[in-house]
């Protein structure tokens, strides 16, 4: 809730912006036009209508106030977004106002990031009632990888008669960004991939896995999807099936050195960053516990299901300088030899394999 | 949704042009046609629009847009019709235009402007009070009507549901109502408030139409058949006082017809006397400013008056009128007989020799002015004796140069100098009337003796005509060359006009100069507004004869006065009410003027000061009562008195300072409710749970229902949410604390990832 004082000046100067509609242009001359006839003409009646028409440009801007007046929005971004494949966002409109609707509102809305195309967010709500909310899914395409940070929403409303439009422009503040992972693409893979029937070896440990362990009684804490219908028809108490824990299988992606990356031109260097993603993916996808070492990253291999999204996130905000020293480059070196060859695999070398 | 506001717009702009329409057909100025094409063809566009029926052809329409354009502007320039009445009727035949066919957004935008050009058009036309019906109506529709419109515009609407549509309607409606009130507020501060300047720039660019009406600038003797009584009302008369209006013979004159050809009676020679009261402003421009003017007519010489006549005037001798004149096909300015001043707001009054009054400006238009007539006549002996001393001093124009009878009583008016007494003495000089003229001469010796003063003459000739004629409207027969004639000899009957010309015809050949005046005869009072009512069936022409210094008004017609008294029926009491209000309407809104805004402002001045004076007065009394209660009274022993002016703060201040409290708490924002307005958050969270199926128990604590919905997925999903909206709960509810400002946005966040979230979310943030 604002303060007192923050109420005051809000009272004092609301931040509005109001520009002519074309009608609202011609609307405002013919007013003009009418009360210099009603002059000339001593028509009372002309007096009249000059008034009306008087009435109607102030009824027009106190109720477009109040349709603004107690706007806030939020945005529900989506959990991940690729570079050139479509999202969604919802933007959530509340009407905190107890009384007055708020009619006929266009919000927009402005994701910027440094050096990226900027992409715009609209959407139209008729009505959203006081003390309600109304939503409106906007689907977006980033151009490019990166974070994009949310502006402020401005809403504008034309209503009630379409004279002016009316804007306000709430704070951004925290709105929010929108990290854009890079873009997926199906790769070739010149080296190994997994043969078929070559899973993880079980371990006889419960766990997670697809081998049969055993049936046993439910306990408070068991996943209900376990639980076995037909054993539990059979002894008339909660029976769950229990599976075998396999061995993990382990891969270490690295990017190397980052001047290798800075080398790169442009287009190659997003190309290269897209391998990266999908491969990492890729990885993920086929089971392995995926770790990922890279210039300020390391992530060891591990099956965790953020393990993805920190990878794409690091990969979305990667930018390769030149000259630039990772002091740790040496123990990112004695780390990467802990692991086996056969584990480790160079994205850069795959990549360019794989043109 | 889309398809329910569509059509909503629909069929208000169908509502917002049937408005305007109605608000221009009650003008009652629009032709036949057009009033006709409007009344039938306008239900049946509709009815075919809803059902869908209308086709839309761009090139037909268009053709005939132009087509009426085309013809408006030859009646307007080759048939030289009413502007106003001409762009009227054009816009009714544009709008049924655009009725007649399929309508695209662009086409109803179209007729929302055309609507609201025909509501000015109604504006400029509209006569009565039921312009306020319509003008109220259309702001109503207008305000719903564009309201829908803003809303069903543009790509991308939300979806609404039932319940949504319901409000939505119901919230245009609030805003039509508020658009409404402050359309008419503002409407009628402009009205009230904006200084009446009537600069006049363009005037006469756009003038209205004007009614015919009886009043004729000449008199034409001619058997036309029946004459219809036309009931519409010429002008408004409010008289006062009441003693002068009893001697007032209701007579409101407007021209005085000199020169007679025998069929024809008309103005006579003579330059009008112009007063000229307005300066231009700027030579370039023309401006003028129009205010009111005191324009005296006539100065009688009361010393005169009363010695000759033995008139005693006073306050009552002279009746004071208020005449509201509607839109004439006249130039006239009407007032009761022998009117001493005139007051309008006109920049210059021309009067005739025949004290005729006419308006210099370029249009017939209403208007309201005062005058002030003399009403007293003198008795009938002294006026004898006085006519009756004139005649020796008169000379006949073939006996030589006349010498002015007498003192002329009205030295403001020229004395009738030689012209003007033989132009009121001439008869027709054509030797096809001779006869006939013979004929009246010797029916006129008949009538009057030849020793008779002149008045006496004039009364018995007045008599005779009364008794022995009848009143008729309908005049048959063939024409004659010699109508006064034919009156008096063979038909014997007629209307005011033969009576009127037959009498002056008679007196001129007494030698009784005498002109026909016309005007109207008022005997309509409207009890309601108490002022009378002319109509234009109530013209009438009368006769003026020259005796004693002055002229003298005769009516020799007979006159069927209403039957006095007697109840008006309910229809006919009704009537009067309308009247009353149109009455209303023409004085105190069309009339509306600089000086109603004087008043207006000096009515407001004198209620505030006397305001003003009597709260002074107030606290005067209470001053004094205080001094009083200090005063020290040392010849007795008094209890000690409290001062009256400290009572009152104090007990002001015990009484209001619970509302003092109130309303600083409101000003600053302080609830009293604090508990049930802070944790108002839970109950919204229960009640968003409960729409997910996931309702708390009865008895189940906040701790437990978030234990229990943490087991399942979505409050696995959300676990540490949920916790923060329990903990926030038991600390504003029970531990008394305030949540941050921080919290309270985390707060409404997780109201809206409860309400929103299908599980994925990863952020969330707010303005």
């Amino acid at each position: 809730m604002r303060t007192f004082r923050e109420r005051l000046r809000r009272l004092l100067k609301p931040p509005r912006t109001l520009r002519f509609t074309r009608f609202g242009a011609a609307f405002t001359f013919m007013t003009v036009g009418m009360g210099l006839a009603a002059m000339n003409t001593g028509n009372n009646l002309v007096y009249l209508v000059f008034g009306m028409m008087l009435g109607f440009i102030t009824a027009s801007g106190v109720v477009s106030e109040l349709c603004l007046r107690n706007l806030e929005a939020g945005w529900l971004l989506p959990a991940e977004s690729f570079a050139g494949a479509p999202a969604v966002a919802r933007l959530v409109v509340r009407n905190g106002g107890r009384k007055t609707p708020s009619l006929g509102i266009r919000a927009s809305a402005r994701a910027e990031g440094k050096g990226l195309p900027g992409m715009s967010f609209e959407a139209r709500f008729i009505l959203i009632p006081a003390g309600s909310s109304s939503r409106a899914d906007l689907e977006f395409v980033p151009k490019r990888r990166g974070e994009y940070a949310l502006r402020g929403v401005r809403f504008e409303t034309e209503f009630p008669f379409g004279f002016f439009v009316k804007g306000v422009e709430l704070e951004p503040g925290d709105a929010g960004t929108i990290l854009a992972y890079p873009a997926l693409r199906p790769i070739r893979e010149p080296r190994r991939s997994p043969a078929a029937g070559d899973k993880g070896k079980p371990r006889h440990l419960a766990g997670q896995g697809d081998s049969f362990r055993e049936i046993r009684d439910f306990f408070h804490g068991d996943n209900p999807r376990h639980i076995s219908w037909k054993s539990t028809a059979r002894f008339s108490k909660l029976m769950v099936r229990e599976t075998e824990r396999e061995a993990e299988r382990r891969t270490l992606l690295v990017m190397g050195r980052e001047e290798d990356w800075s080398g790169l031109p442009t287009d190659e260097l997003e190309e290269a960053v897209s391998f990266a993603a999908s491969l990492f993916r890729k990885r993920m996808g086929e089971g392995y516990a995926a770790g990922f070492f890279g210039p300020g990253i390391r992530l060891e291999p591990s099956r965790a299901p953020d393990q993805a999204a920190r990878v794409l996130a690091y990969l979305a905000r990667f930018e390769p300088r030149n000259g630039r020293e990772d002091p740790d480059d040496e123990s990112a070196l004695v780390e990467i030899g802990r692991h086996s060859r056969e584990e480790t695999e160079d994205i850069l070398e795959q990549w360019r394999a794989s043109r | 949704m889309e398809g329910l506001a569509v059509k909503a717009l629909l069929y208000s702009v169908w509502a917002l042009s049937g408005v305007s329409l109605a608000g221009l057909l009650l003008t009652r100025e629009m032709g036949a046609p057009a009033a006709a094409c409007a009344l039938t063809l306008f239900p049946l566009f509709l009815y075919f629009d809803s059902r869908g029926r209308l086709v839309k052809i761009p090139r037909l329409e268009n053709g005939l847009i132009l087509l009426f354009f085309a013809g408006s502007l030859a009646r307007f320039f080759y048939l030289k019709e009413s502007f106003l009445v001409v762009v009227a009727e054009f816009l009714i035949l544009f709008l049924l235009l655009k009725c007649a066919f399929k309508k695209d957004r662009k086409d109803l935008f179209q007729m929302i402007v055309l609507s609201f050009f025909v509501l000015l058009s109604a504006s400029t036309l509209a006569l009565d009070f039921t312009f306020l019906f319509g003008f109220a109506a259309y702001i109503l529709a207008a305000t719903w009507t564009l309201s829908l419109y803003t809303i069903t515009d543009g790509p991308g609407r939300q979806e609404l549901g039932p319940a949504e549509e319901k409000a939505l309607f119901r919230h245009l409606r609030r805003v039509s109502w508020m658009s409404l009130s402050l359309a008419l507020g503002f409407a009628l501060g402009i009205f009230i408030f904006f200084p009446r300047l009537s600069l006049a720039v363009f005037q006469g660019a756009v003038l209205g139409p004007a009614r015919r009406t009886g009043f004729t600038e000449k008199v034409t003797l001619e058997k036309s058949g029946e004459i219809f009584r036309d009931p519409s009302v010429v002008m408004r008369v409010e008289v006062r006082p009441a003693e002068a209006a009893e001697k007032w013979g209701g007579k409101i004159r407007g021209r005085a017809l000199s020169r007679f050809d025998g069929r024809e009676w008309s103005a006579g020679g003579g330059e009008p006397r112009r007063i000229v009261k307005d300066a231009y402003r700027s030579r370039v421009l023309k401006t003028q400013k129009i205010v009111r003017y005191n324009y005296r007519v006539l100065e009688p010489d009361l010393a005169a008056l009363k010695s000759e006549l033995g008139m005693e005037l006073s306050s009552g001798s002279y009746l004071r009128q208020k005449i509201y004149l509607e839109s004439l096909d006249s130039k006239a300015i009407f007032a009761a007989p022998w009117a001493v001043s005139v007051t309008a707001a006109l920049p210059r009054l021309d009067i005739s020799p025949g004290l005729a009054l006419s308006r210099a400006d370029l249009s017939g238009e209403r208007t309201a002015y005062e005058a002030l007539s003399l009403v007293e006549r003198p008795a009938e002996s002294r006026l004898a004796r006085k006519s009756r001393q004139d005649v020796a001093e008169l000379r006949f124009l073939d006996r030589g140069p006349r010498k002015a009878a007498s003192r002329p009583l009205f030295p403001s008016v020229m004395p009738l100098d030689e012209p003007e007494t033989a132009e009121n003495l001439e008869i027709p000089d054509d030797p096809a009337l001779d006869q006939g003229m013979r004929r009246i001469r010797d029916l006129a010796g008949s009538i009057a003796a030849r020793e008779d003063d002149p008045y006496s003459k004039a009364k018995k000739i007045e008599r005779y005509l009364q008794v022995n004629y009848s009143y008729t409207l309908d005049i048959k027969g063939m024409e004659s060359r010699n109508p006064v004639e034919d009156f008096l000899f063979s038909s014997r009957e007629g209307h005011c006009e033969y009576f009127a010309s037959a009498m002056a015809l008679m007196l001129r050949m007494e030698g009784v100069p005498a002109r026909v005046a016309t005007g109207f005869i008022v005997d309509e009072k409207n009890p309601a507004g108490d002022y009378y009512v002319v109509r234009s069936q109530d013209a009438h022409a009368w006769v003026e004869a020259y005796m004693g210094g002055m002229w003298l008004e005769f009516d020799p017609t007979p006159r069927a006065r209403r039957a006095a008294g007697g109840k008006p029926s309910f229809l006919g009491t009704v009537k009067q009410r309308i009247e009353y209000l149109n009455f209303l309407w023409n004085a105190h809104v069309l009339g509306y003027d600089m000086d109603s805004q004087r008043n207006f402002a000096g009515s407001v001045r004198r209620g505030s000061s006397r305001l003003s004076s009597n709260i002074d007065g107030k606290v005067m009394r209470l001053k004094l009562g205080a001094l009083r209660a200090f005063r020290p009274e040392p010849s007795r022993i008094q209890a000690p008195k409290i001062p009256v002016l400290l009572i009152l703060p104090v007990l002001a201040l015990i009484v209001f300072r619970k509302y003092l409290k109130q309303f600083i708490r409101y000003i600053t924002g302080v609830y009293n409710n604090r508990a049930e307005k802070t944790t108002n958050f839970y109950k919204e969270f229960l009640k968003i749970m409960a729409g997910k199926g996931m309702a708390i128990k009865s008895g189940e604590t906040p701790k437990e229902f978030a234990a229990r919905i943490a087991c399942m997925d979505f409050g696995r999903a959300a676990g540490d949410t949920l916790n923060f909206l329990t903990d926030s709960f038991y600390r504003t509810r029970y531990a008394g604390e305030n949540l941050t400002e921080g919290e309270k946005r985390m707060v409404i966040s997780a109201l809206i990832l409860f309400k929103e979230t299908s599980g994925k979310i990863i952020n969330i943030h707010l303005k």
